[in-house]
């Protein structure tokens, strides 16, 4: 623990005194992430992965900085659209506008922009602390897991975002995560080199690449959405105080902690994301609240904990990526592909290959939460007027900047079509309730998956029952399963027959003898 | 959607899916073994895909029978719900949305100078889309004026910034 604060602290001084100049991409990605995040139409996923692009040759450390900042800017972004429009920036503050919007409408937008940006702050705070604790632990562990490990894990990451990413459907969840799976096998596959699906195309054997997809479906996809929606009205009046006052935010202390550990946990599930931190956190708090009757109405508490939940989440979302090289979030799939792509390797052996870069990371995600503080408390009144754009003005900058930024990747006009295609095919699925966090995290891992399958059938020679060998693999195993079935009628009914079993036995035991 | 749309949305995706499933199956099935060469069997291209496909059948099967329980086969159609249907504004922002991205994404980019396509595409767009929203019929000169300028603007600007800065050669 020693080592790894002296590492954090060497990434901080070399940020803040050897390389000043990294303060200014600090500021300016946190407060473009801000604005991006703030944008309808402009999501978190977007805003990272055209960063990609733009960063591409810069170093690898400034560039993951300012992909950190971009991203931490962008979720705490969204809630200023969810206050003072009641549609939420990014999908991450959709919980952000239950309260947010009442607060603005009783003239108190200011003060729910102080709230909400404090909460981000301490979500965020309380986020990094878990990443720097556990992010060791986890990538020390996994160094044992072997094929059949990270064959179920994979499984497991499909069936769990599935769960959680279409809680009325979700069937829906786990339909696109195995198309997800399918697109990463198409191209070469890595025993024989043989192309798979390209049907003669040179473009195809390549495979389809990662970022052009997530900037389609989450970018083109979002395009199409709000260009197809009526006009959108900012709420009106003066933005008085923003500076929230101490009682309001030590009074709900409890939820806040609870909200940070809940937001991490969360986001540290692969593929499943910010938005549900947020909600979990609202739900939890909701139902353990004093004030329970507020929630919905304008309450502090509610707006506080969504934020708090929701930026704990990106930090959460990091530790997987670092430990594992599996995404816990959309946004953080966009970070693992540019982390890759400046020759970074996370994964289980980054503890040994790359260890301070996890403190780096750290530094990084504090140095962007302490921007995000500062701008989002000092830049409200001027950001406010950056709503007021027309959408008809504003998506068709957008979408060429999808365009040129799907290109810059490999220079090929064919992740221009990539992107387009998963863009359109990404509408319509959210039209059909089918969610799209699945599909990418099956795109990044259908590789893992791929290799790992083959590799524990080669080694078991088609035996399933070494699929269930080792302790770990019956674990991950057991829950995955378990995830799979606890959906399904005859679970739930089970689950009941057990819930009513205990009550009436507790009731029969407390009643006094005759 | 409407939610009372869903099943019939459902059996017609789930019919879609349940075939794509069978094509990768029998796809899968049609890959090189490799036998020749003595690749083990648990190897070849096939298999990874190959269960997949399977696996998204069987998913696509049980939301095709819940689809059936739930009546999506009766679409209702007839020739005012067809008409309905296509003069809603919403489906006509979203089809043009998607007909001039598209060919701005597929057809000019690449055929056609960067700055010249960028330029006439989001000249397009925001004369399509500000004359649909427009309130003012007379206010429309100026429209056009200010769309001009923002299509210069930002084929120009974005052009720049991706070649000179970020190094990027424009497609």
């Amino acid at each position: 623990m020693i080592d790894g604060f002296l590492m954090f602290s060497k990434a901080l001084w070399g940020f803040l005194v050897q390389n000043p100049v990294m303060i200014l991409y600090v500021l300016g990605a946190t407060q473009l992430g801000i604005i991006v995040g703030m944008l309808p139409g402009l999501t978190a996923t977007m805003g990272v992965a055209l960063m990609t692009t733009l960063t591409f040759k810069m170093e690898p450390d400034s560039a993951v900085l300012i992909l950190v900042c971009m991203y931490v800017g962008a979720i705490y972004g969204g809630s200023r659209s969810a206050i003072l429009l009641n549609i939420p920036g990014t999908p991450a503050n959709a919980a952000t506008a239950v309260d947010g919007y009442p607060l603005a409408r009783q003239g108190l937008a200011g003060k729910a922009i102080g709230i909400a940006t404090t909460g981000s702050f301490l979500g965020s705070v309380i986020g990094l602390l878990l990443l720097a604790f556990f992010t060791p632990l986890i990538g020390n562990f996994a160094l044992k897991f072997k094929s059949f490990e990270f064959f179920w894990l994979a499984i497991f990451g499909i069936v769990i975002c599935g769960n959680l990413t279409a809680p009325k459907d979700p069937l829906k969840g786990w339909i696109a995560g195995f198309l997800g799976l399918f697109v990463a096998t198409i191209g070469m596959e890595p025993y024989h080199a043989y192309q798979r699906f390209s049907f003669g195309y040179m473009d195809l054997s390549g495979g389809i690449h990662l970022i052009p997809a997530m900037v389609g479906a989450f970018g083109f996809a979002e395009i199409i959405t709000v260009m197809k929606q009526p006009k959108l009205e900012v709420v009106k009046g003066k933005i008085e105080r923003i500076f929230p006052r101490y009682r309001d935010i030590s009074k709900y202390w409890r939820s806040i902690i609870r909200s940070g550990l809940v937001g991490t946990f969360v986001g540290a599930i692969p593929g499943v994301g910010e938005d549900i931190a947020a909600w979990t956190s609202y739900d939890l708090a909701k139902n353990s609240s004093k004030e329970a009757d507020k929630f919905g109405k304008g309450s502090i508490e509610g707006l506080l904990v969504a934020e708090t939940g929701n930026n704990s989440a990106v930090a959460g979302a990091m530790i997987p990526v670092l430990s594992l090289a599996i995404p816990g979030s959309a946004p953080a799939a966009v970070l693992l592909a540019a982390m890759f792509i400046h020759g970074v390797r996370p994964g289980p052996l980054i503890m040994i290959e790359f260890p301070e870069f996890v403190y780096q990371v750290v530094a990084m995600v504090l140095l962007a939460t302490v921007a995000m503080f500062v701008l989002g408390l000092s830049m409200v009144r001027p950001l406010v007027k950056v709503l007021a754009i027309r959408r008809a003005r504003l998506m068709p900058v957008v979408f060429v900047l999808c365009v040129i930024g799907s290109y810059a990747i490999q220079a090929r006009l064919f992740d221009i079509g990539v992107m387009v295609v998963f863009g359109i095919l990404g509408y319509f699925m959210r039209e059909m309730d089918y969610p799209i966090a699945p599909l990418v995290l099956g795109i990044i891992l259908g590789t893992i998956l791929d290799k790992n399958l083959i590799r524990s059938l080669i080694i078991s020679e088609g035996n399933p029952l070494f699929f269930l060998q080792s302790p770990i693999s019956l674990i991950i195993a057991s829950v995955t399963l378990l995830t799979f079935f606890s959906r399904t009628r005859w679970f739930q009914a089970l689950k009941s027959k057990i819930r009513d079993s205990i009550k009436n036995k507790i009731v029969r035991r407390s009643k006094p003898p005759r | 959607m409407k939610q009372e749309n869903m099943p019939k949305a459902d059996f017609v995706v789930s019919i879609l899916m349940m075939c794509f499933g069978v094509w990768i199956v029998v796809h899968s099935l049609q890959m090189p073994r490799f036998k020749e060469v003595g690749a083990n069997p648990f190897s070849v291209p096939g298999i990874v895909p190959g269960i997949l496909g399977i696996v998204i059948f069987i998913l696509s099967l049980v939301v095709f029978m819940r689809s059936l329980t739930r009546k999506g086969y009766r679409f209702g159609l007839n020739r005012q719900t067809l008409k309905n249907f296509f003069h809603e504004t919403s489906l006509q922002r979203m089809l043009l949305t998607i007909f001039i991205c598209t060919i701005y994404g597929i057809l000019m980019v690449g055929s056609m100078n960067y700055y010249l396509s960028t330029f006439f595409f989001v000249l397009v767009f925001l004369i399509l889309f500000q004359f649909l929203d427009a309130e003012n019929v007379n206010a429309r000169g100026k429209l056009l004026i200010l769309s001009v300028l923002q299509a210069v603007l930002v084929a120009g600007i974005v052009g720049a910034v991706f070649r000179y800065l970020f190094l990027v050669d424009l497609p």
